[in-house]
């Protein structure tokens, strides 16, 4: 269950994009903070690594968003681990 | 689960984290370590530390918050010059990487019936040690760019020092190899002399076949973030296919394979014909050289201007267009640009200049436009090239963990550099071989070719690496192979891998922050970090697998195991005099073996200018760029731009210029010709297109760590073949249906990914090799640079060949 606090870079003043702030911060899961230039401060907050990927993905492909990257993560579970049937079986 | 209590802390803090970085002030100089974890959460128990980032060798810093012995957060570190306190999502995900469920822990000898066994660490050493003391000659140890220092440091004294054996090389070879030939060729001495400060001050960017918005992220932030604060930035991108840089450029500019030869040629070209070279900078700085007629070598021979136009003269955009595919307007308007002296030009390149059979030759072509053009040695004005591993730059070309080299850019073919090896390592006179050792390709060769047929390595190491993903042409090597039956594959990682599957006994691997390292990252910038949790099971350190190798090799009595003394090469002593028994595990870290061997290493630095800090200087900061002086006060001041007589301390007194290691003794660099020659082998009847291979954003090179991580995983679940919607529709081949990607040399089944994220043109495909059900590099060939010995993975002739329609999203 990760928590993150992320920058969005737009391509212009955040001012310029206030169809796609508005768009994120409908999604749920994440709290919208401040703003300065072209940079939005974000948390997200959710509830598995897959939806913590969804809004990732949904965030970067909104219009104007040129850049999204981390300032800070936590989790607190193992990572999940996809198999890889045919080198476990061997080893 | 976290409590609501702990939850509504880690959102506060990240929430500060995150508005810190909107609201400014990031660009901090190197500090000490503890000034920037101040607003990170502490509470509950959790310690913070500084590490640089585990993937690619921009070398980002984070901060690993750790409690109960357990990464739990990571934050990007504010005090870090290079990333300014941001993450890209391989570098949000970098604590999970330790804790995938099939982490290796306990060693495994393969059995006669192939399964696997566990066994003891004493064992697993005994039985490495006898087959090195039986035939230390035929023994050899293949690293890569995620060594650490200290790991590869070890590793080369260990081979070179101890056994007098040079067959040791890293998988660098595969990656950055033409970059180092590049920059000897030119400057006389490896690696960039410029840094990251020079994408904050171009005014053009461009990208030769590199793709950094998606492989080097942070790094191509800083250049976006200027132009969301009103800069501008022009970005040109030269590249045989659409990528998401591509997507950012004012101008992509579509070349045919090799078609950068003849555009840097082609630029060189104009600026000669227009007159608007930098006559001044060419006449004070600068040679002219080309390629001997019988012998070619990297010193090359001395030309005249002259004779640089003369050769130089056919390279007209027009031909140019025809070479390239690249239209003449636009060589023209890249040697306008060149030809600007107001503005500052910095070209970026990685993986599509030096996975190139002219790899050599590119590399010094574009080094080459920027002195002929003066765009050199100012802040902005570079030729830089990005490495893709975190310590290729640290381990691999500054210890010199290559076949010919010794550390501090020493080679083994010259008497005076093994004689000064041989007294920093206190072994007798005549303990280095003089013949370099096998290349990566040659060594694996000789590995998989049958002993009775000249196949004279027959035992090897491989740490940290995944060479039966990432060699070319792995048919060649690995299948149906007969007659290897005295062969013996040892393998140190942390997850089994495409490498573990063909290995006899397999080491259970310590990771990253599960250990002490040092890396070096691609602007020459030295780093370090502590340990800060335990490995799992019985996984061990790297360098204490050597070091115990060695030991036991030592007690066999083998006498290349002992310096002059009669002392044990790896001694550490107490303070008291008394030697510490690291070969044991339990005893390992009683000292800090990292700081014994880095003090050591460092005396080796200062010949090629490439001067360390004591490492406890390190200690307090996030890395530091090398040539690092002491300065009058004690203090030690690092290096941002080197040969540039404002910052450089090794520029003489009053130069504004001085490439104080030229090849050619008189200070200047030097600019080549060569002429351009076509790729190895070219799509025909038979084999009618091209085909690229490489990396994607969600996978960190053969994906033995990302692949453990379900969410980048489900991103980028699958290696797939990119093709053009025009190329399919001609082949009435559907989007997601399965093809057969066949070469002469073998064959790997893909889904197709239409008019996907890179776009490449009609005729020709790309294909990812993170994927290790899908070895791609059963295809590639394995032609390479004549100098570098680095293979080309960029470009080879193969068919789509339809198989059978299947389910795949796009």
């Amino acid at each position: 269950m990760p928590i993150s606090g992320l920058v969005v870079t737009f391509r212009s003043s955040v001012a310029e994009h206030a169809d796609s702030i508005e768009r994120i911060a409908a999604i749920p899961e994440i709290d919208v903070g401040e703003s300065a230039g072209s940079k939005l401060a974000i948390v997200v907050d959710s509830e598995t690594k897959r939806r913590d990927q969804e809004i990732w993905d949904s965030v970067q492909q909104m219009p104007g968003v040129v850049d999204l990257a981390v300032a800070m993560v936590a989790f607190d579970e193992d990572a999940e681990t996809d198999k890889h049937d045919a080198i476990r079986n061997e080893t | 689960m976290m409590d609501s209590k702990r939850r509504n802390f880690l959102k506060s803090a990240a929430m500060a984290a995150a508005g810190s970085m909107v609201a400014g002030n990031t660009s901090l100089p190197v500090v000490h370590a503890d000034q920037a974890v101040d607003d990170l959460p502490t509470g509950e128990g959790m310690e913070w530390n500084k590490a640089p980032c585990r993937f690619c060798g921009t070398g980002c810093h984070v901060q690993v918050g750790v409690e109960d012995g357990r990464v739990v957060a990571i934050a990007g570190d504010k005090a870090a010059d290079v990333n300014k306190g941001l993450l890209c999502v391989k570098g949000y995900h970098v604590g999970g990487i330790l804790y995938g469920k099939d982490r290796l822990t306990q060693p495994l000898l393969r059995q006669d019936d192939g399964s696997l066994k566990a066994i003891e660490w004493d064992k697993a050493i005994e039985i490495i040690a006898k087959r090195i003391f039986d035939s230390p000659e035929t023994f050899a140890f293949y690293g890569s760019g995620q060594w650490t220092i200290p790991e590869g440091y070890a590793a080369q004294k260990f081979m070179k020092g101890g056994l007098g054996n040079n067959h040791i090389d890293p998988n660098a070879r595969l990656c950055m190899a033409s970059a180092v030939t590049g920059f000897l060729a030119t400057y006389g001495v490896d690696e960039p002399a410029g840094c990251y400060q020079d994408l904050d001050e171009c005014d053009v960017l461009i990208t030769w076949g590199n793709n950094p918005a998606e492989m080097h992220p942070v790094l191509f932030s800083r250049v976006t973030d200027r132009r969301s604060r009103g800069e501008t930035v022009r970005i040109i991108d030269i590249g045989t296919r659409r990528t998401r840089t591509t997507d950012a450029a004012n101008d992509y500019l579509e070349m045919k394979p090799h078609g950068d030869v003849a555009i840097s040629l082609g630029i060189m070209h104009l600026l000669i014909e227009n007159d608007n070279y930098d006559k001044s900078f060419v006449e004070k700085h600068c040679n002219f050289r080309g390629a001997e007629e019988l012998t070619p070598t990297l010193q090359g021979e001395q030309i005249s201007e002259d004779d640089f136009r003369k050769r130089i003269a056919k390279y007209t955009p027009e031909l140019v267009e025809e070479l390239s595919g690249v239209p003449a307007d636009s060589i023209r308007m890249l040697a306008d640009l060149f030809g600007n002296h107001d503005i500052r030009i910095t070209s970026l390149w990685c993986m599509g200049m030096n996975q190139h059979t002219m790899g050599t030759a590119i590399n010094s072509l574009v080094h080459g436009v920027h002195l002929l053009s003066g765009h050199f040695g100012r802040p902005g004005d570079a030729p830089t090239s990005l490495t893709g591993q975190p310590s290729a730059c640290g381990t691999v070309r500054e210890v010199g963990t290559l076949a010919h080299a010794l550390p501090g850019g020493r080679v083994v073919a010259k008497p005076e550099h093994r004689e000064q090896c041989e007294g920093f390592w206190n072994v007798r006179e005549g303990s280095i071989n003089e013949v370099p050792g096998y290349h990566t390709v040659k060594m694996f060769e000789q590995f998989t070719k049958p002993t009775s047929d000249g196949g004279d390595i027959t035992t090897m190491f491989v740490q940290v690496t995944n060479p039966g993903q990432t060699l070319p042409n792995l048919n060649a090597l690995f299948n149906d192979k007969k007659g290897l039956e005295d062969k013996f594959l040892i393998v140190s990682d942390v997850y089994p891998t495409a490498t573990t599957a063909l290995a006899d006994l397999i080491l259970p691997a310590a990771m990253w922050v599960e250990k002490n390292g040092m890396f070096g990252n691609s602007e020459r910038r030295t780093q370090q970090w502590f340990k800060m949790v335990d490995p799992p099971g019985e996984a061990r350190d790297d360098t204490w697998m050597t070091i115990a190798i060695a030991h036991k090799l030592f007690e066999m009595g083998y006498e290349g195991m002992k310096d002059k003394d009669g002392d044990f090469i790896f001694a550490v002593k107490d303070d008291d005099g008394q030697e510490i028994p690291v070969w044991e595990f339990d005893r390992y870290y009683d000292t800090n073996i990292d700081k014994h061997l880095f003090e050591e290493y460092r005396l080796f630095t200062t010949m090629k200018h490439k001067n360390l800090a004591p490492y406890e200087e390190y200690v307090k900061a996030r890395g530091l760029r090398w040539p690092v002086v002491e300065q009058e006060d004690g203090s030690w001041r690092e290096t941002k731009f080197r040969f540039s007589g404002f910052d450089d301390p090794f520029v003489k007194e009053g130069q504004e210029f001085d490439f104080y290691h030229s090849s050619s003794d008189d200070g200047r660099a030097q600019i080549w010709f060569h002429e351009y020659a076509p790729p190895p082998e070219m799509p025909d009847d038979e084999f009618p297109m091209w085909l690229c291979t490489g990396r994607v954003l969600e996978h960190w090179h053969s994906g033995t760590m990302t692949r453990r991580l379900a969410p980048l995983n489900r991103a980028m679940p699958t290696a797939y073949v990119e093709m053009h919607m025009e190329d399919a529709k001609a082949a009435n081949i559907r989007q997601g249906e399965i093809v057969t990607i066949e070469s002469r040399r073998g064959v790997c089944d893909l889904p197709v990914w239409i008019d996907g994220r890179g776009r490449p043109p009609r005729g020709t495909v790309f294909v990812p090799f993170f994927d290790e059900t899908k070895l791609i590099n059963n295809v590639t060939l394995d032609a390479h640079d004549p100098f570098s010995k680095q293979p080309d993975y960029k470009k080879c002739a193969v068919r789509v060949v339809k198989k059978s329609v299947a389910k795949v999203s796009s």
